[in-house]
């Protein structure tokens, strides 16, 4: 009952949001920030309530004939990443209340608030099913709300621009789960994904199926996970509402892919090339959107980059295999990326640029922004021993522990670990450090975006330390994957007993210091004014041409089509007639 | 089964669908409707009455209230017809392929 009331909570609240938004605007922001905090709560209560035992084969039937049913995931992986959409979705909300106050006027919030909480109720539900049908339509869901969201500021095209593309792109990765849901219906017969995963277990799955669903997943996970080579909508999607870029990056929408990935692992790793491609993929895309963060200067799409390389990290985790190290990065790179997102807010809302270079020495004006947003930044970059840290070690370590096949990957993802923290203590220093103070005037927030940079910032200092909470819940009722049992004391010893990983996490504090010191003797962080360095950003390493034909292509096939659209009725009736007959044909030959 | 009925049905038919594909006035498009209608409901009968199972009366109902349905429908369509031809002065479909405005 608890896990259907935590779905049943934001999508009814949705509504609810929504004929209240008719009448009052005040009253409707309440209860949407009502609302998402009754989710937060009643999806921390599940996480508590784990294992749950459901017994095998419950839930409600949905399609009799077919015998499916409809029920609930109850594992502690997907219990988790609920957890994490419903808790960081409501500080996002509560954040909203202020920054968003600012563009009322312009734009109505009830279609804010409204798709936000439905976004939040569709992500726990994607979470929180085990039947992958179902899991599709949570799919498409957070797909829509998240294109309803980036084109938030509809008065302005280049937002409708992005939204349009989140759409298209993320939709090329659909049409790959659907095809891999319909091929493992075909052989399997049902649409239950422990069903399938005992199935493919005794072996009684054919490598061609599992080959052909395998590959429909991966696209799915690429696109929804802004993987190479499909990566090129995350950046874009930037000209959301800076709320909603946290929630994007942090909650809803990218971890899908990750999930949907570590979800299927046990299914598909029985296929030879599955596994390496998943890995390949990860080490590529987190090399390459490390160097584009390195030369971005809109400070979004520096995060945004950074999302991408750290969902490289847990992609190429799942191919290794590191189950428990991908989940767990998972939920750190959720703490504290939605931390930093939130600091850019705060940014925005108080000096109305993005743009790196016009910022600098805004630390003394924002002493709080500055400390938390610090807290993130060395999260983000590894520096022992805040949460981004332990995670990133496991990451590599079950990489090494992959075996020789993965060696090339494993440097990839090394060289990408330093690359994340040059750029991300570039764009620290850029925003808040530099030579000379910044002149204007600028504040930190008020209450309603303080309360949740502090509780994000003792999250990403402090989230470590309930490693063993972590594991012994993450591994609640999962039957299909190896989820090791982790204690603190077990994670603190062999991480510092691994010299190699030591030594890396020892060198990026060593670049760190170093880069700091030469930036401030320089008075300047790195800063390339070639044009090619704006034009690779702007084109994500000439990967927008593939988007930019796709589509060109796709419209003019449309237009062509449009041709047989005459309005004149003999033709129609003429088409009409045609089809009779290839329906009697039809019917005859059956 | 093959018998001039089903004959007759089928020349209706296909004699509404010509008329349907081929002829330009608005009037004539109606009255191909029909024809097709009335075929069909002569299609309705005939399959009644070789089914044996005393089905006939069914059948009949059926045509029946088809029949009443259509003296409805045709009755819009007569209006629509009038008034396309208020507004474009002809009763050519050709006037009507643009639906805007």
């Amino acid at each position: 009952m608890l896990a259907f009331w935590t779905i049943a909570t934001p999508l009814l609240g949705a509504l609810l949001v929504w004929i209240i938004g008719m009448a009052n605007d005040r009253l409707m922001k309440w209860v949407a920030v009502l609302v998402s905090v009754a989710t937060g709560v009643l999806v921390v209560k599940l996480l508590l309530a784990l294992p749950a035992h459901l017994p095998a084969g419950h839930g409600y039937f949905w399609i009799p004939n077919e015998a499916i049913k409809i029920g609930f995931n109850l594992t502690g992986m997907g219990v988790w990443v609920a957890a994490v959409a419903g808790v960081v979705g409501c500080l996002a909300v509560i954040f909203s209340l202020k920054y968003m106050e600012h563009y009322e006027t312009d734009y109505p919030p009830t279609r804010y608030y409204f798709f936000t909480v439905l976004f939040i109720g569709s992500m726990i539900g994607l979470a929180l099913t085990d039947n992958l049908l179902v899991l599709y339509l949570f799919w498409e869901m957070i797909g829509f709300c998240s294109y309803i969201l980036i084109a938030y500021f509809y008065k302005d095209p280049k937002a409708v621009f992005s939204g349009t593309k989140a759409f298209v792109v993320t939709r090329l990765g659909d049409i790959g789960l659907l095809a891999g849901i319909i091929v493992l219906w075909h052989a399997t017969k049902t649409t239950n994904i422990f069903e399938i995963l005992d199935l493919a277990g005794t072996g009684q799955i054919d490598t061609l199926t599992l080959g052909l669903a395998g590959f429909g997943f991966i696209m799915a996970a690429v696109g929804k996970s802004a993987q190479f080579p499909l990566h090129v909508w995350l950046p874009d999607a930037m000209e959301a509402p800076t709320t909603i870029s946290a929630l994007i990056h942090a909650a809803c929408l990218v971890n899908a892919g990750v999930y949907l990935l570590a979800l299927t692992y046990p299914l598909f790793v029985m296929v030879v090339w599955w596994a390496p491609l998943v890995l390949w993929i990860g080490a590529i895309t987190a090399l390459l959107a490390g160097i584009l963060a390195l030369i971005e200067y809109d400070i979004k799409r520096v995060l945004a980059y950074s999302t991408v390389s750290q969902l490289g990290f847990m992609v190429a985790a799942v191919g290794a295999g590191g189950i428990f190290a991908s989940q767990f990065h998972l939920v750190n790179h959720a703490i504290f990326k939605a931390l930093l997102f939130l600091c850019a807010g705060a940014i925005v809302h108080a000096i109305g640029t993005r743009d790196l270079r016009e910022m600098g020495g805004l630390g003394r004006k924002m002493p709080l922004t500055r400390i938390t947003c610090a807290i993130g930044v060395m999260a983000l970059a590894g520096i022992p021993f805040l949460n981004g840290f332990w995670s990133k070690d496991l990451i590599l370590e079950s990489i090494v522990m992959a075996g020789d096949w993965a060696a090339v990957p494993l440097v990839l993802l090394i060289v990408s670990a330093f690359l994340t923290a040059a750029y991300s203590l570039r764009m620290y220093w850029m925003a808040f450090a530099g030579a000379r103070p910044y002149e204007k005037e600028a504040h930190d927030g008020p209450w309603q975006m303080s309360v949740p940079l502090v509780l994000l910032a003792m999250g990403s200092l402090l989230f470590w330390l309930a490693v063993g909470f972590y594991s012994t819940q993450a591994s609640a009722d999962v039957l299909y994957h190896t989820m090791p049992h982790m204690s603190l004391q077990h994670l603190v010893i062999e991480t510092l007993h691994n010299t190699g990983l030591m030594v890396i996490a020892g060198l990026i504090v060593v670049v760190w210091v170093i880069l700091g010191i030469a930036w401030t003797r320089a008075g300047q962080a790195f800063s390339p004014k070639d044009p090619w360095a704006d034009a690779l950003t702007e084109t994500k390493f000439g990967f927008d041409a593939f988007y930019n034909t796709g589509v060109r292509m796709l419209t003019d096939f449309c237009r062509n089509l449009t041709r047989l659209q005459t309005g004149d009725i003999n033709y129609n009736a003429a088409a009409a007639a045609l089809g009779l007959v290839i329906l009697l044909l039809l019917l005859v030959n059956n | 089964m093959w018998n001039a009925y089903w004959i007759a049905v089928l020349f209706l038919f296909s004699l509404g669908i010509y008329a349907l594909i081929f002829r330009h006035n608005l009037f004539h498009l109606i009255l191909a409707i029909e024809l097709m209608a009335k075929a069909l409901c002569l299609g309705v009968l005939v399959a009644g009455s070789q089914h044996g199972g005393g089905l006939l009366s069914v059948s009949e109902t059926m045509v029946i209230t088809i029949i009443l349905i259509e003296v409805a429908t045709t009755a819009i369509a007569l209006s629509l017809v009038v008034s396309a031809h208020k507004h474009t002065g002809s009763m050519d479909i050709a006037a009507l392929r643009r639906l805007k405005g």
